[in-house]
């Protein structure tokens, strides 16, 4: 069925998003995307990928408290919803057992 | 925090959803926080821009109304929530509310049912737009609905045009129907063998075909329950019947003739009798020129001997009703200006009723000011808050739709009764009535949330929040308006009820100069044949101890069409009534005499014919003495006669007291002739049933086959005065009700606005003002307004009694002085109400009431 897989760009962002937890909106993605694998991909992009997400209720999301920073502008924080959990374990499983049939990148 | 191009934001602003805007701005200005510390401004401005437009696509714009559905269905919910908290927590006021507008609702909806009724008059015959009936002037002086059979047989014979069908039938008296040994007094009409009367009036059959009903000569058809109680069981096909010297053969049996139609019969024959005047109904072309045709039928050519009409006028058949009366009508016609008043003071109550829903919604709204305020600042645009009070105001109109079907069904059949007309409860059934029921309501919750909507929603929440009440703040508020326009209505209806009534009692009171109680009015003495017949009717009634005297004549309440007459020395005029009788009349019904040996000496050395005038007449021709003054009656024609004056007698009101006394003629005749007018009876008081008997026995001794028609002739005279006497009841019931409505609508209204300046009471108490003091600023606003209604309300009621008693010519007289009365009494019913309800924050102790917050 299609949409029962993940595509790259989304892998990266649930990924990404699941490990910041509180602080995972749209531009601390970005940023940490850039730190982590220095990769510049553009913030509309997150936030249009995150919106698609939470249309298929992969990730879900809710309005932070208001800081001094960003014009007293709220944040959007997303969080993963357990199926979102479920789809990154499904896709997990599905590589390692692809990356497991090649000898040299074989995992311990 | 500075951000550069502003223009990005706003753009943005317009194009993104408005739940995702916070969070993708936000993040913009973050990214360009970050990107200033890493670049030069220029760069990181560049990178501003190049980053925001990104944003823009297409897929961002068809996210928009993804976000906006669930939320207007989530609002709805939360609204009717707190519609119903508001009402759990006011429900007092809301009740009162809700069974004012019910009965204002109620009052409409009857008004309703009788309107459409009366305007439903003969309209479901075939072609009712096109069917009319001939009616002619006849004598120059009054206008018939029936004409000379001579014209009809015109008609009929060699038919214009433009007449589609054409049928005529004529009306007798009253007689028995004989079947074996039942009898049955019937209501007959008479129709020509072969008549097509079925073909242009539609009436429900239940046996026989319509169209063939009538062409058998000597065939009668009959009403379901006539035939039922005449012939008993059914089928009723072919049965005989003795009517008159006829014998007749049932052709056909309808369902009861429908309340709602001008004609009104039980027995319909189809013979070759002679007909007189008849009834004539016409079925036209689509669009034939009336005029042209009232035209044509005035000059077909008629002999000088058979009276040729001067005008006729055709009149649509579903117009009768409500037509102005024509002399001898078939039923007694509708009153339009009744039905206008009736719609009227419906009207009244509704917008009482109305103005009562307005007032106390919008103070209950007062109290929800800060649920408005916190509304706004959550967010909610002017279109949800409009959308929230309206749906609100609406609903609760609607709610009260129940109640007031319910109610409906519980009044209709004491409303059945005052107005005399068969209503049926429509609104339980049929389509166009329910949805008219339904588009009063919505218009009436349209209204009243109207007010709140206009003046809460554009105020700023700041003000909202800071609890000032700002129902009333201003001078002239729309509140004040109300209560004026119902004090007023109120002040119109109790003064217009006490004047109707005072001239009602004035009625009935006054000296009509002639016997009202304990007379026997029989109106069919037409089917006396000679003055033998009449004589012997007269001897056997005076045997009886409770026959106190016997007369016949004209009862007043009668209205009769003179005849020209020319008295000496002046010129022909036709204004006076007349008719004749003999001596007994002036003593059985108490006229007096004035002038004239003829009321000592009696009548024996006079001629077979003397002639009275009345004191009136005498007046208007100006004769010092009367007594033996010639005057011709019927100048010019072949029936002229010369009488002289014999004696005067004393003016009696003959006419209703809408009219002045006439010049009036009375012949009295020498010994015993046939009665052209009613047979009146003066009977013992004391035992109006042995003399009821005595009068039957004494008239079935003489006419075994004609039934007797008998009244008092009190009632009678009374039915002149039906209009007035319902007018007077409906104006009594209906003001009740208007003061019933307006004091719950006040008790509501002070009690709230007491409420709202609790505060304002508690600090003037501790500032040292006294209970009376306070009482009087609650109340100072009313005083005000009931007498401005009572000036607006005055003048309008003292114009329009002025209009209506100038229908009488016998009235009583305005007492100006009833005005301020009813303004000093509607202000006392207020202060009462308001000083009942501002009593409790009067008397508070001022700590309770300073205590919130």
């Amino acid at each position: 069925m299609k949409g029962n897989y993940l595509g790259e760009f989304e892998e990266l962002v649930m990924l990404t998003c699941a490990y910041l937890k509180d602080e995972s909106y749209g531009i601390n993605i970005v940023e940490e995307i850039k730190s982590k694998l220095d990769r510049s991909v553009r913030l509309s992009a997150v936030h249009m990928t995150l919106y698609r997400l939470e249309d298929k209720k992969l990730v879900e999301s809710h309005m932070g408290g208001s800081t001094t920073q960003r014009g007293g502008r709220r944040k959007r924080i997303f969080r993963l919803t357990s199926a979102g959990m479920e789809m990154l374990k499904a896709t997990q499983r599905g590589r390692i057992s692809l990356w497991n049939q090649v000898p040299e990148l074989k995992l311990n | 925090m500075k951000t550069p191009h502003k223009w990005v934001l706003k753009l943005l602003h317009s194009i993104c959803p408005e739940e995702l805007q916070e969070g993708i701005t936000g993040d913009l200005i973050e990214q360009y926080d970050i990107n200033r510390g890493r670049n030069s401004k220029l760069i990181a401005n560049w990178l501003f821009i190049f980053n925001g437009l990104q944003f823009i696509s297409l897929s961002m714009l068809q996210r928009r109304n993804q976000y906006r559905k669930p939320k207007v269905t989530a609002m709805i919910f939360s609204y009717l929530k707190t519609t119903f908290r508001n009402i759990r927590k006011q429900s007092a006021y809301y009740s009162i509310n809700y069974v004012g507008l019910a009965m204002g609702l109620t009052c409409c909806a009857l008004a309703i049912l009788y309107v459409k009724y009366e305007l439903s008059y003969d309209d479901f015959h075939q072609d009712p737009k096109n069917t009319y009936r001939v009616t002619g002037e006849i004598n120059n002086r009054a206008w018939f609905p029936s004409i000379q059979n001579i014209y009809a047989e015109r008609l009929m014979d060699q038919p214009f045009p433009e007449v589609k069908k054409i049928a005529k039938f004529r009306r007798t008296p009253q007689q028995f129907a004989i079947y074996g040994d039942q009898r049955f007094p019937t209501r007959t009409l008479v129709t020509n063998p072969g008549s097509d009367l079925f073909d242009i009036l539609s009436f429900k059959s239940l046996e026989g075909d319509p169209d063939q009903m009538l062409e058998e000569p000597n065939s009668v058809v009959m009403t379901e329950s006539s035939a039922n109680a005449l012939l008993g069981d059914s089928p009723h096909l072919g049965k005989i019947i003795k009517w008159d010297s006829l014998t007749l053969k049932v052709s056909g049996v309808l369902e009861d003739i429908p309340d709602n139609s001008h004609l009104t019969f039980n027995f319909l024959v189809a013979a070759e009798v002679d007909f007189y005047g008849v009834f004539t109904i016409m079925q036209l072309q689509e669009g034939a020129d009336i005029e042209a045709l009232e035209d044509k039928i005035v000059s077909l050519d008629i002999p000088d001997n058979q009276f040729p009409i001067k005008q006729i006028a055709l009149q649509p058949i579903r117009e009768i009703h409500l037509a102005k009366p024509l002399t001898f009508e078939l039923k007694p016609p509708g009153d339009r200006g009744y039905l206008l008043l009736f719609s009227g003071v419906a009207l009244f109550i509704l917008i009482i009723s109305c103005t009562n829903y307005i007032n106390l919604s919008t103070a209950i709204y007062a109290g929800r000011t800060k649920e408005v305020a916190i509304r706004k600042v959550l967010g909610s645009s002017k279109r949800n808050l409009n959308l929230q009070f309206m749906s609100e105001s609406v609903l609760l109109a609607f709610l009260t739709l129940p109640l007031v079907i319910l109610m409906v069904e519980l009044l209709l059949p004491t409303f059945r009764n005052f107005v005399e007309v068969e209503l049926t409860n429509e609104f339980l059934t049929s389509i166009p009535y329910i949805s008219t029921l339904l588009a009063i309501t919505l218009g009436v919750g349209l209204i009243s949330g109207v007010y709140p909507v206009l003046t809460m929603t554009h105020f700023s929440p700041l003000k909202l929040f800071r609890n000032k009440n700002f129902v009333g703040s201003h001078r002239m508020s729309l509140r004040k308006i109300l209560l004026t326009l119902q004090f007023t209505l109120l002040l119109f209806l109790g003064a217009g009820a006490y004047f109707i009534n005072q001239q009602l009692r004035f009625i009935q009171n006054k000296d009509l100069g002639i016997a009202k109680e304990g007379i026997i009015k029989v109106s069919n003495a037409y089917n006396i044949r000679s003055g033998d017949q009449y004589s012997a009717i007269k001897n056997q009634a005076l045997s009886n101890p409770n026959i106190l005297g016997f007369t016949n004549g004209m009862p007043p309440g009668t209205e009769n069409y003179g005849q020209p007459y020319q008295a000496e020395g002046h010129e022909i005029k036709n204004d006076a009534l007349s008719f004749g009788t003999d001596l007994d009349y002036f003593e059985v019904m108490e006229v007096d005499g004035v002038s004239g040996d003829i009321f000592e000496k009696g009548t024996a050395e006079l001629p077979r014919v003397s002639l009275l005038v009345n004191e009136k007449f005498v007046e208007t021709i100006g004769w010092d003495n009367p007594i033996g003054k010639k005057i011709t009656f019927n100048p010019g024609r072949n029936n002229q006669r010369d009488r002289l004056v014999a004696g005067v007698f004393k003016d009696y009101h003959t006419l209703s007291l809408h009219n002045e006394v006439v010049p009036q003629f009375i012949f009295v005749r020498n010994g015993s002739a046939t009665p052209s007018e009613n047979i009146l009876i003066k009977i013992n008081g004391q035992d109006i049933r042995a003399s009821l008997e005595a009068i039957e026995k004494a008239w079935y001794g003489v006419l075994p086959n004609v039934p007797i028609e008998y009244e008092f002739m009190e009632e009678d005279m009374q039915a002149a005065y039906a209009q007035e006497e319902r007018a007077g009841k409906l104006s009594l019931i209906l003001s009740t009700l208007a003061i019933l409505l307006a004091v719950m609508g006040l008790v509501g209204l002070a009690a709230y606005m007491a409420q709202l300046r609790i505060k304002e009471v508690g600090i003037r108490k501790v500032l040292g003002a006294s209970t009376g003091q306070i009482m009087f600023l609650l109340n100072k606003e009313f005083i005000l307004l009931v007498g401005l209604a009572t000036l607006i309300g005055g003048a309008l009621c003292f114009y329009t009694l002025n209009a209506w008693l100038e229908t009488f010519a016998y009235r009583t007289s305005i007492n100006i002085l009833v005005f301020p009365l009813m303004g000093t009494l509607v202000f006392l019913i207020t202060f009462l109400t308001v000083s009942a309800q501002s009593a409790s924050a009067a008397l508070q102790n001022p700590i309770k009431a300073l205590r919130h917050e």
